[in-house]
Parts: structure tokens; C-alpha cells; sequence
């Protein structure tokens, strides 16, 4: 679920942050640029693991900012195809389920992910399983549900003219990181089922 | 930015909440070393470290510890049944607790393994789990 990536960037110490030791000033400058983001094709950085090297700090002409070439390994949550995890059903509607892990919210099930037999109940808003017993288990929410990431799709969104961004409707902004799982193996579905 | 090793290595859930539990106590001894003022952390440090103590506080990495977590790792991998690095990995994180549960994180068990070898790879992960939980006891 969570991976380790390593990267090289330029990280600015402005002198505001001169009375810190240069290690911390270098680590929250790190976390406040990467933690809780995602980064395009890698996926949702958490925080700094470790600082592998850095150069000495340069002192640009006209600020008196000193920056560092720093390489360094962030704690990256990114998935496998294939990997099971368990989180929480947000909300369902007749297109699928909506899975919501504590820090991580664009989880979809696509109705034709889920279960043969499962149809969504208007009146309560839910997911049904008829099983081939007769039972019928629902995909309430809140519930814990062990699902497996079948797709995985980065958007793209650098910013747009702001001239056209009011054309654009909220649909068209898609989630910089998106998974889509599935759940249509025993053993998987609500946890309290199994 | 430049990428440089897009996915050197892979951590599990219980490394994850350890690491974050580590620079949260570095952060406490801080202020009370220096003052309050040094604890101003980036707010969007502090909201991914608390949402993910959150969630790893529902999964089996909070009861896990360093050495029982490399020895599960250990005797799993060691055994003949070939195991892949991956399902190593997702056995740590989610310890199976029955046949079903195991089924789902590894591929084709069935064929693979025998009834026999199923129930042994359970009552490792069991006897794991259960040495973890009463460590965790005695502790607390």
C-alpha cells in the first residue's frame, strides 16, 4: 500500500528560518511541499522518510534565500493492481459504491465490480447482495469493506486560463488520483460478512 | 523536481504508523525542549499524519511490534511454499484470520497449497498475531 520514492529537488531555506538547524529547516520545507499531495504518476505523498544527501547552500543574488539540491525518499501511498484493502463506505449510488480510506477519498466501486446479483435498493439508498442462498447483505454505510484496486488513473490538473475556468464546470475537475476496486470474490466485501 | 527511483522499496502498514509515530514524539520532545514555538509544523503535515494514525489504528499494524513483525515476515517467506514478495507483504498487513480471508490475498491457493499447508500458514500468522496482542497486554 505504501511505497518508498526517492527524488532530487531545490529546497529554498528562507532567512526567517536561519535560527533553525539547517536538518529540520530542510525537512519542513520538504513536508510542506510534498506531504498530503499527489505527485503525477506516483501517487499520494505522505511525508519525508529519509534525506539521502545534500549540497552545500547557495546564497542566490538579491534574496538572501539559501538553497540546497537535497535528495530524499518520501513515504508514498500508491497501491498495487491487485492489492486488497479495507476502508469505509462513504456513500452509494446506482453507479457504484464509494470507498473513503481515513486520508484518501477517490476509492469508486463500479456497479459491474461488484457482486453477480447485487442491486442498489432506491428507497434506502444501498447496495444489495442477493446472495444464491437467498440471503441478502447490504453495503450499508460507515460499514468496513475489503475491496480489491483493479485501475488506477492520474489526472493531470495544471491550472486553466482563468479566463475559460468559468466555462468549465465542477464535473470536469477530475481528482488528481483515482483508484477503482472491485469486489466480487469471497472474502471480500463487508468484513463482518466473512 | 526530478524523479529519480519512482518505487524503490515497498513498507508495510506497521512501518508506515511506526515512522509517523517517531516524528510526532521527535515534534513532542521539541516544544518541550525549546518552547512552543518551534512546533509550528506544515498544516498539511500535521492533517496526513493524524488521518493516517487514524486509519492504521483500525488495521492490524497497531498491535504489531518490530520483532514480530520481521519474524512473520521471515518465516513466511522462508517457507517452500513460495510465497511472492506481495503477498508477504499483504499477509503482514492484514494477518488473515480464516481460509476465506487468506484466499483473497493470495492467488490460486487452492491449487497451490494444500489443506494441510492452509491451516499451517493460518496458525503461523495466528500464533503471530497472538504473541503481538499479548506483548501488547503486559505492556499496557
Amino acid at each position: 500500500m505504501f511505497i518508498l520514492t526517492r527524488l532530487s529537488d531545490l529546497i529554498t531555506i528562507q532567512p526567517t528560518s536561519f535560527t533553525v538547524r539547517t536538518r529540520q529547516a530542510l525537512e519542513d520545507q520538504i513536508n510542506s511541499r510534498y506531504a498530503n499531495k499527489v505527485i503525477h504518476k506516483v501517487g499520494l505523498a505522505i511525508c519525508l522518510y529519509d534525506i539521502l544527501k545534500s549540497s552545500d547552500g547557495l546564497i542566490g543574488s538579491g534574496t538572501g534565500n539559501v538553497n540546497v539540491n537535497v535528495e530524499f525518499r518520501l513515504i508514498v501511498f500508491r497501491p498495487f493492481k491487485g492489492e486488497v484493502i479495507t476502508g469505509r463506505i462513504a456513500n452509494s449510488t446506482p453507479h457504484g459504491i464509494h470507498v473513503r480510506l481515513d486520508f484518501f477519498d477517490d476509492i469508486f466501486l463500479p456497479k459491474d465490480y461488484l457482486f453477480e446479483g447485487s442491486v442498489f435498493d432506491h428507497n434506502e439508498q444501498v447496495w444489495v447482495w442477493r446472495t444464491e442462498d437467498g440471503d441478502e447483505l447490504f453495503f450499508d454505510k460507515n460499514e468496513n469493506v475489503r475491496f480489491r484496486v483493479e485501475e488506477e488513473e492520474f489526472t493531470d490538473n495544471t491550472p486553466v486560463d482563468p479566463a475559460l475556468r468559468d466555462s468549465l464546470a465542477d464535473a470536469d475537475l477530475k481528482p488528481p488520483y483515482k483508484l477503482v476496486g472491485s469486489c466480487y470474490q469471497s472474502g471480500l466485501g463487508v468484513v463482518a460478512w466473512w | 523536481m526530478k524523479i529519480l527511483e519512482p518505487c524503490e522499496a515497498m513498507l508495510s502498514n506497521y512501518e508506515v504508523l511506526a515512522h509517523i509515530q517517531e516524528i510526532k514524539q521527535r515534534y513532542r520532545d521539541q516544544v518541550a525542549e525549546q518552547g512552543p514555538a518551534t512546533a509550528m509544523k506544515p498544516g498539511n503535515l500535521e492533517t496526513v499524519m493524524k488521518e493516517i494514525i487514524d486509519y492504521l489504528s483500525t488495521t492490524a499494524a497497531t498491535a504489531q511490534t518490530p520483532e514480530g513483525a520481521v519474524k512473520l515476515v521471515e518465516e513466511l517467506a522462508r517457507s517452500p511454499l513460495q510465497f511472492e514478495k506481495i503477498e508477504v507483504l499483504m499477509m503482514l498487513n492484514h494477518l488473515p484470520k480464516n481460509e476465506t480471508e487468506l484466499d483473497v490475498l493470495i492467488e490460486e491457493l487452492e491449487s497451490r497449497l494444500s489443506e494441510e499447508q492452509i491451516a499451517e500458514v493460518l496458525d503461523t500468522i495466528r500464533s503471530a498475531a497472538r504473541s503481538e496482542a499479548d506483548r501488547d497486554t503486559s505492556e499496557g
